[in-house]
């Protein structure tokens, strides 16, 4: 496999798994970009733990999605009852916070970076069968009665305490899932690339994966993933010219989605009428 | 007062504000066991925002009390725990959800679910022929149904019964109220908001008759009917 074709792969399914865990807070209307912050600590944290103390892959990433979980369930606190911009805020915050603190700390190797994290042998086997294990598991999510719940509490947060529903505790739950995946996405990134720098998880990243959130689609988990593997892939295969121009284009993507197709390209009617269309069919 | 002289719900005294405005000033007002109580108002006096401040939905000030229990302390999922339900204005069902799914919504606190389903089926017979089905594709009556349906599977003692009549057909609303009477016959105790006052009164106990806010007239039903004030204001002069 061409190195490209492996760089492709594996970035696309690190921001698919980076993107679930933007979209299933998104399920209460939370815009948890807290989980940006969960990945830079724990890719770091995996860096550290690997040069410095000898730790392999699969006991640094059974530590990063506790630490992940954790981090996001202490905040969740604060934050799992509250409006989409104070989660953004917050998240934002978090965001600088990690990154200022990573710039200036030696140890962690600052603005020059990380360098010298083991690759693992077969990433995108690994990667790829852990995807799937996230994918089930989001989806046994999405079909169970706090799936169902989640819906409510987007459609109407009064509507839904009025069933009983505690939009807190759901918050909650779906922040600290998401904080575990984000988690596992920072050492995946920190096996995969080997090395690490503070400038990755800033605004950057965000705008990536709201593009690929807001594009794919937020009504279903199914979304991300073309739309990970296309805003990913096209700008491969641009000039080099044009594709540094990626963030430009991402943004005129998502405003022209966001007035065509609100609910993005895949949405969750178009994936039932499509089921219906083939059973019947 | 009331049927059997229990007093189920009590509010007293109860202010109601969405920032500056008051929606509600100084509402008392009962509900016995078993009892079906109609609020009648026109648009804007404050039917539905009682409702609401009883499930503490929108914060009320002064005392509301069910069983015994001040329910202005209590968060609303917990008072919904307590037995008290609520049936929203304008069905409010999940259109992408199947008839089950949102049944299942219903389900949220209870316990028995498959048995408890059941039973709304038994009230709602179209619902179980149509229980795969997208709730969006059901008729305003039948979404009407699942919307009741889902409120009872919460377990509830008290129904909150938010104008029901809305947007429906004559003919929709008639199986509506019936529906609510059986409701009632078979033990709920009901608190109905409504515009549709003739028919609202005819099915009730009791009514309370609210205007911007404040509660101007009550009694039983029977007599509000005959009332000329209120055949005047709400019954087109005539019944």
């Amino acid at each position: 496999m061409s190195s490209t074709l492996m760089y492709f792969l594996g970035f696309s399914m690190t921001y698919i798994l980076m993107a679930w865990s933007i979209y299933l807070p998104y399920r209460v209307k939370h815009l948890h970009f807290l989980a940006v912050a969960t990945m830079a600590v724990t890719s770091y944290m995996g860096g550290i733990l690997s040069v410095n103390f000898g730790w392999s892959f699969l006991p640094t990433l059974l530590l990063s999605i506790v630490i992940g979980a954790l981090i996001s369930y202490l905040i969740s606190h604060t934050i799992g009852n509250a409006p989409t911009f104070t989660v953004v805020i917050v998240g934002i915050t978090f965001v600088f916070i990690i990154k200022t603190a990573i710039e200036n700390t030696d140890y962690l190797g600052g603005t020059i970076g990380l360098f010298g994290i083991p690759v693992l042998d077969h990433p995108l086997i690994i990667l790829f069968a852990f995807l799937l294990v996230i994918g089930y598991f989001l989806y046994r999510i999405d079909h169970s009665r706090i799936g169902r719940a989640a819906s409510v509490i987007f459609t109407d947060e009064n509507l839904a305490k009025s069933m009983g529903i505690k939009p807190k505790q759901i918050g909650m739950l779906f922040q600290t899932i998401s904080g575990g995946i984000a988690g596992s996405a920072g050492v995946f990134y920190a096996f995969f690339v080997g090395s690490l720098f503070p400038d990755f998880f800033t605004f950057h990243l965000i705008g990536t994966l709201m593009t690929i959130l807001f594009i794919g689609g937020y009504t279903t988990m199914w979304g991300v993933i073309p739309a990970a593997l296309i805003l990913r892939g096209v700008p491969m295969i641009l000039p080099s010219s044009i594709a540094s121009w990626r963030l430009l284009i991402y943004g005129v993507l998502l405003v022209a989605i966001i007035a065509t197709k609100p609910k993005g390209l895949i949405t969750k009617k178009m994936l039932w009428e499509l089921l219906k269309k083939r059973s019947g069919s | 007062m009331n049927n059997n002289g229990t007093t189920f719900l009590k509010m007293n005294n109860v202010n109601v504000f969405y920032d500056s405005i008051q929606a509600l000033k100084n509402i008392s007002l009962e509900v016995a066991k078993s009892e079906f109580v109609v609020l009648i108002g026109a648009n804007g006096a404050g039917k539905s925002t009682l409702l609401k401040s009883i499930l503490n939905i929108q914060a009320p000030k002064g005392s509301i009390n069910f069983k015994g229990k001040e329910l202005t302390k209590l968060h609303t999922d917990e008072i919904v725990a307590n037995g008290i339900s609520i049936i929203p204005e304008g069905h409010l069902i999940f259109n992408s959800m199947s008839v089950l799914e949102n049944l299942q919504l219903g389900t949220y606190h209870g316990k028995k679910k498959e048995q408890s389903i059941e039973n709304i089926f038994g009230y709602f017979p179209i619902l179980r022929e149509r229980k795969e089905q997208t709730a969006g594709t059901l008729s305003g009556g039948e979404q009407q149904m699942l919307s009741i349906g889902r409120g009872l599977l919460s377990d509830p003692e008290l129904i909150l019964v938010d104008e029901p009549s809305l947007g429906l057909a004559p003919k929709i609303v008639n199986d509506i109220f019936d529906i609510l009477v059986k409701l009632n016959n078979v033990g709920y105790t009901i608190l109905l908001s409504e515009q549709n006052a003739k028919k609202s009164l005819e099915i009730a106990d009791r009514a309370y008759v609210l205007e911007t806010g404040n509660i101007v007239m009550e009694g039983q039903a029977d007599d509000l009917l005959n009332d000329e004030e209120i055949k005047d204001a709400y019954l087109g002069g005539s019944i």
